[in-house]
């Protein structure tokens, strides 16, 4: 009897838990996972919607205390959490370091700023995400014990750049380099000032829609081209295609971290964007979830 | 007689261990393997430089633009804390108003216009001189531990240098990509990296497959092979494996005949 009654319970309890989520992962209003055509090729692309907070990002470079690594950390946190999907961040070094300067939540990872790359990203504790061009020197702070209308080029000045890992230790930022493409909808990089080697490319675009809402939109594009040709027609399809005034476009490692997976709201595996290798592989993961 | 096979076998296995040979005497030779590392310079306290006479007649306000950048550093021991906290001092009395800015003077002379100084002597990788502005520029970091009102001087010159560092050993990877094998480039190399300064400097294919031989993981390996790897090299190394196969088996007939 006692058996029977706990069984009703945990019926209950499920189908009350089952309602208003209707047993989805995340609210699909707020993430749309699509292929469109543009110019005779197809572009497979995630686009999320910032607006309200709800779906946020979180970055993983370090090594806890205990000696979990990126990953495992990774795999700790996401437990009770729901996931729209796992990438790898910026690119690796040989001995598995992200390059450019890289903190983990105030821990730093690699000190070295590196003057191959312009797009210093910050994630922020509320789940945003926001680029400074650093060739610009006008990277602001927001923070304990400084001036937010303070203009920081932590290029040029080693004075700025300690403030700025000071910061950063205090705050318990959380912060990578990478190339930046694409800044205020305009190409930052051209077929002489980039890498030409060949592979299929994959990039995250933050920008507003035509309506004015702030959209997170990752786009695979799974044809092997330059850097630079990626790019050109990865904005050209954002900017005709979802009408979006991109502010910033990142590329995300497809070469030795080629790691990326995709949920559908139903929680399952989605298929329509998928990493070369197993999600291990990631020396930093870069996640958007939904809260 | 030999047969054209074995003949073609023959030349074939002569070319292979020829060329391997010749490409590694080359790269070895291209190589320094040199291990004798610069002795580190002791500081000395003299001359000291006269500051005070050099900032007469700059004002508060124009100090960041008008401090005599180049004659300072003409003067200066630089490598000796003590002198630059007795330049310190001389500042601080002089423009007692704004400390931050005293230090932020001394930060720009010591980093950026130091920089300019040095930075045409290291166009091409001399490493005695890199090492030198290593152990050099280490020496701050337990400077800003010890001397905590100053922490922020010498934490932004230490920050500088190993930065400076770091980005020149890639500039020097990105022209000659054998430099990593060089004894003072891995030296100076790993010095940065026990201090959290990466350098990018990636591991040839062949390397990554000996160190997952090494390590065992031919799962991994073979995971790479067939994800990674383009025609061409698969065409290569089946023809490699039928090419020893057949040179152990044709070691095989010719001993047992």
């Amino acid at each position: 009897m006692r058996y029977f009654i706990w069984l009703v319970l945990v019926f209950v309890t499920k189908l009350l838990a089952g309602q208003g989520s209707s047993g989805d992962c995340y609210d699909k209003n707020f993430v749309e996972i699509s292929v469109r055509m543009h110019d005779n090729q197809a572009y497979s692309m995630v686009s999320m919607q910032r607006e309200g907070g709800r779906i946020k990002a979180r970055y993983f470079a370090a090594p806890d205390g205990l000696g979990n690594n990126a990953y495992n950390r990774y795999l700790n946190w996401a437990r009770d959490k729901k996931i729209i999907l796992v990438s790898a961040g910026t690119y690796v070094d040989g001995t598995e370091t992200p390059v450019g300067l890289t903190i983990d939540n105030g821990i730093t990872v690699n000190n070295t700023l590196t003057d191959k790359m312009d797009g210093l990203v910050i994630v922020y504790a509320n789940g945003g995400i926001a680029v400074s061009n650093l060739k610009n020197g006008d990277l602001k702070l927001r923070g304990s014990g400084v001036d937010p209308n303070r203009l920081y080029d932590i290029i040029s000045s080693a004075w700025d750049l300690q403030a700025f890992t000071s910061w950063a230790a205090s705050e318990e930022a959380t912060v990578f380099q990478t190339h930046l493409l694409v800044y205020k909808n305009e190409l930052q990089v051209s077929s002489y000032n980039s890498s030409q080697k060949i592979a299929t490319r994959r990039f995250l675009a933050v920008g507003k829609d035509i309506n004015g809402k702030l959209l997170h939109v990752i786009v695979d594009y799974p044809f092997e081209c330059t850097l630079y040709q990626g790019t050109k027609r990865v904005l050209d399809f954002l900017n005709s295609v979802l009408d979006m005034d991109v502010i910033f476009m990142i590329n995300l490692d497809t070469g030795s971290q080629n790691v990326f997976n995709l949920y559908s709201n139903d929680c399952q595996l989605n298929e329509a964007i998928k990493g070369k290798y197993a999600l291990n592989v990631a020396i930093n993961i870069l996640a958007y979830y939904f809260e | 007689m030999m047969t054209t096979s074995r003949i073609v076998f023959y030349v074939a296995t002569l070319s292979f261990v020829g060329g391997l040979f010749i490409y590694l005497l080359f790269f070895s030779a291209s190589v320094d393997y040199s291990m004798e590392m610069p002795k580190e310079r002791p500081c000395k306290l003299d001359p000291k430089p006269n500051l005070a006479l050099m900032l007469e007649g700059i004002e508060g306000e124009k100090l960041k633009d008008d401090f005599p950048y180049s004659l300072f550093l003409d003067s200066l021991r630089e490598c000796s804390i003590n002198s630059i906290r007795r330049n310190l001092a001389v500042l601080n009395s002089l423009y007692p108003n704004d400390i931050s800015l005293n230090q932020q003077v001394l930060s720009i002379a010591l980093t950026n216009k130091l920089e300019e100084r040095v930075n045409d002597n290291l166009r091409v990788f001399k490493p005695d001189s890199l090492i030198e502005i290593l152990q050099w520029a280490e020496k701050f970091g337990p400077y800003s531990e010890i001397d905590t009102n100053n922490a922020m001087l010498y934490q932004s010159i230490y920050l500088h240098w190993f930065n400076y560092l770091s980005n020149k050993l890639i500039s020097y990877y990105e022209t000659d990509e054998n430099i990593r094998y060089d004894f003072k480039f891995k030296y100076i190399n790993s010095r940065l990296k026990e201090r959290k300064f990466g350098c990018p400097i990636n591991k040839s294919n062949m390397e990554k497959v000996m160190d997952n031989f090494v390590a065992k993981d031919y799962a991994r390996l073979i995971n790479k092979f067939q994800t990674s790897s383009s025609p061409l090299q698969k065409l290569t190394i089946l023809f490699c494996l039928i090419y020893f196969i057949y040179g152990g088996f044709a070691i095989y007939k010719m001993h047992k005949i």
